[in-house]
């Protein structure tokens, strides 16, 4: 009821007039961002699987199927059960998953999708089995190897012994997950070499592996920050990467992407203005997240406007020249651009797609809150 | 349903403690002239809200309309939006609203001013206003003494607004952790907006309402001499960044997580990350469990060290709690509270305005 009201009062208002704070996609340049990276992939002719975790939405999941993508990745059941319930056909879940209540959604999603999970565990492999042989299916899995980011996942020798205990359980070894999310907190400058050192371990997991005689259908990698690296690696053979839908400022400051590459911007209003060089946005913490501490920029840098702090629902923005002084008033809309796409979509109950400067369609952001 | 066997992440909040925070403020603000005005930003919960005004609260503070409509819909009559409304979308919704409930909106500017009353006289409503001063926390408001007594001449001679009274926010004194210095910075605060009300009120002007103050200072606030609420929100749910400055409530909210990988001895991953949890104060704390220390979040996971010599004290598959640095953020990331008692589960409330953020 919620969303019918939404889409009533802004479908197909002129963005500048939108009620805010709200999250405004840009579909035109979504697009431009789904066919470049789904061009890379088949350049390379690897498969691209997008992570969901950016958008947390089964629209735009099936649309970037629509574009070439084989399928996408959650982190969490309770994602993957939205994303299956509103038609997305194949999902890796690419992470581990502990405990039998969840495990066992899992294998009724694997009835209606095509589902596989990592594993990087005895106990995760024993569960696994468990509810494969309660639910009479057999489940598929990829080994979680550690490529250098220290969260997750084992040695490639540990990897082997892994695959070989979950084939003897009867479960479908697909290959290993060995995602270098470390390598773009690190200067750009190192990223060529570390992905080089990722890529090591992850060919010799994949070596370890099938010398126990199991086939390593895939090995898959590649966050947004490095996905054009890993993906020209020859052992890798699917790249999963998930922000480049939106993009953000962080990775126009790597040089991942342009500013014009940012598709989607949070619209916000200036309700206050106590001081000359003073002005209050309606969006904080809990329009944008603030979890990399770092402040979202004006998508129109030629204003010379700056954020310098945040509460739950204030952000105060510094005029820093004269024109941006006398130009921002009270009721202004300003246009940002977050600088973690991840966690500010996961603020926000709806994403608005716009086209040609008026508001298309309103997508509820049915994954939000499922953390499960 | 055990709280074991509740699938995690999950918020999970302690009822007898909620209860014990609750009666605990109540107690405190009976005897007292100024009364307590609950901020729900903290629980976004209208059943939690009912709650505290059943317990003696005159209503509740918010910061968006939006939360002021589930707060009304939900049968909330009092209601401070402490922050402004200055586009004519909002502010027609805001005057619809007002004609269900006793809303009352900060305003800190003329024009802003002049375009309420203006459309407030279309709809025939006559719409309660304060005046929002800022006492240090520079963010919005207008200066004490002359600037806030030139506006309220305005909200009166403008037609079609209720003058109210003031209200403040000592945003930048509820975390100071010495509560001797905390105390001095908070009368600093208070004082420029009782000056005020006194300003105002020697031209004949009457302040009903000196609207200041939040858990940090709930004390000191609610104290100070024509102070006459406290917005409190916090200590309902209660959390680390708070207790770290002494405040003395229970931490009644914590995510009950899964340890998912033990990638080697000494490190254990956790079930909830970035997105489960906030860490805008800082990271969260594990609860019960000696020799853990919380290394890194991703958006997913939390990252730990286990410190010290016993590494088994975390298995694979273990459920523990973890206490928010921040509730009000956190709590703003999940969809609903899991009310436990004595280790049962006795209640699930949907957090019916999370993502309200209009």
């Amino acid at each position: 009821m919620q969303y019918a009201v939404e889409t009533q009062t802004e479908l197909r208002t002129p963005v500048e007039k939108i009620d805010t704070p709200a999250l405004v996609a840009n579909i035109d340049q979504v697009e431009r961002n789904l066919r470049d990276m789904q061009d890379f992939a088949n350049s390379y002719g690897k498969k691209l699987r997008p992570h969901s975790k950016t958008h947390k939405n089964p629209v735009l999941a099936k649309k970037q199927i629509e574009f070439g993508a084989v399928g996408v990745c959650t982190q969490k059941v309770s994602e993957a059960e939205v994303l299956v319930q509103n038609g997305v056909k194949n999902v890796l879940i690419s992470n581990e998953i502990i405990g039998l209540t969840k495990l066992r959604k899992f294998a009724e999603l694997a009835r209606k999708a095509t589902m596989a999970l990592c594993v990087d565990s005895v106990e995760g492999i024993e569960q696994l089995r468990q509810v494969s042989n309660e639910s009479g299916q057999e489940l598929s899995c990829l080994i979680d190897v550690d490529v250098g980011m220290h969260r997750c996942g084992v040695t490639p020798q540990e990897a082997a012994k892994l695959a070989k205990l979950a084939s003897s359980r009867g479960i479908l070894v697909k290959g290993i997950h060995g995602y270098e999310g470390h390598v773009g907190h690190h200067p750009v400058s190192e990223w060529e070499s570390l992905v080089k050192e990722s890529m090591r371990i992850a060919a010799d997991a994949k070596g370890a592996i099938e010398k126990e005689g199991i086939t390593v259908e895939d090995v898959v990698a590649g966050g947004t920050p490095t996905a054009k690296i890993t993906g020209k690696y020859d052992v890798v053979t699917m790249i999963t990467p998930g922000e480049y839908i939106y993009y953000d400022y962080g990775h126009v400051e790597a040089g991942t992407c342009r500013m014009v590459d940012v598709a989607l911007s949070v619209y916000c209003t200036v309700m206050s203005k106590p001081t000359e060089d003073r002005a209050v946005i309606d969006g904080g913490i809990k329009t944008f997240d603030f979890d990399q501490q770092e402040f979202p920029r004006l998508r129109n840098q030629e204003i010379k406007a700056k954020l310098i702090s945040f509460s739950e629902e204030h952000g105060v923005l510094r005029l820093e020249d004269e024109s941006a002084r006398s130009q921002i008033r009270i009721g202004d809309k300003l246009e940002f651009v977050p600088y973690h796409i991840c966690t500010c979509v996961n603020m926000h109950n709806f994403v608005h797609l716009e086209r040609n400067g008026r508001i298309e369609e309103i997508l509820p952001t049915l994954g939000r809150g499922m953390v499960r | 349903m055990n709280l074991k066997d509740i699938e995690t992440p999950a918020l999970i909040l302690d009822l007898d403690l909620m209860e014990k925070n609750i009666r605990k403020m109540s107690d405190y603000f009976r005897p007292r002239k100024a009364k307590l005005r609950p901020h729900i930003k903290n629980h976004k919960t209208p059943i939690i809200a009912l709650k505290e005004i059943e317990a003696g609260a005159v209503g509740v503070a918010v910061a968006k309309l939006e939360e002021a409509e589930v707060m009304a819909y939900s049968g909330v009559r009092d209601i401070l939006i402490m922050n402004q409304i200055v586009t004519e979308q909002k502010i027609e919704r805001l005057l619809g609203l007002s004609k269900h409930a006793d809303v009352v909106v900060a305003v800190d500017n003329v024009e802003n001013v002049a375009k309420l009353s203006s459309m407030a006289g279309t709809h025939g409503v006559k719409l309660g206003v304060v005046i929002e001063v800022d006492i240090g926390h520079h963010r919005a408001g207008v200066h004490p003494g002359s600037e806030a007594l030139a506006l309220a001449q305005k909200i009166i001679s403008a037609g079609n607004l209720k003058f109210r009274g003031l209200g403040g926010y000592q945003g930048h004194v509820s975390l100071i952790v010495d509560p001797q210095e905390r105390k001095i910075e908070d009368a600093k605060a208070c004082e420029k907006l009782v000056s005020t009300k006194d300003l105002i009120e020697e031209k004949g002007i009457s302040v009903e309402v000196v609207s200041a103050g939040g858990t940090g200072t709930y004390d000191y606030t609610g104290n100070y001499r024509g102070i006459t609420e406290v917005q409190a929100g916090s200590y309902v749910t209660m959390d680390v960044a708070y207790r770290n400055c002494g405040i003395n409530f229970d931490c009644a909210l914590s995510i009950l997580s899964t340890v998912s990988s033990v990638p080697s001895e000494d490190r254990a991953i956790l079930d909830s990350g970035l997105k489960s949890v906030s860490t805008d104060q800082g990271f969260p704390e594990i609860k019960g469990v000696e020799g853990i220390e919380v290394e890194k979040l991703s958006a997913e996971h939390m990252h730990l060290k286990l410190i010290g010599t016993n590494h088994t004290c975390l298995k694979l598959g273990d459920k523990v709690e973890v206490y928010p640095s921040d509730t009000d953020t956190t709590v703003n990331l999940h969809s609903q509270f899991y009310g436990v008692r004595d280790g049962e589960v006795e209640v699930v409330w949907p957090i019916l305005a999370r993502g309200k953020s209009r």
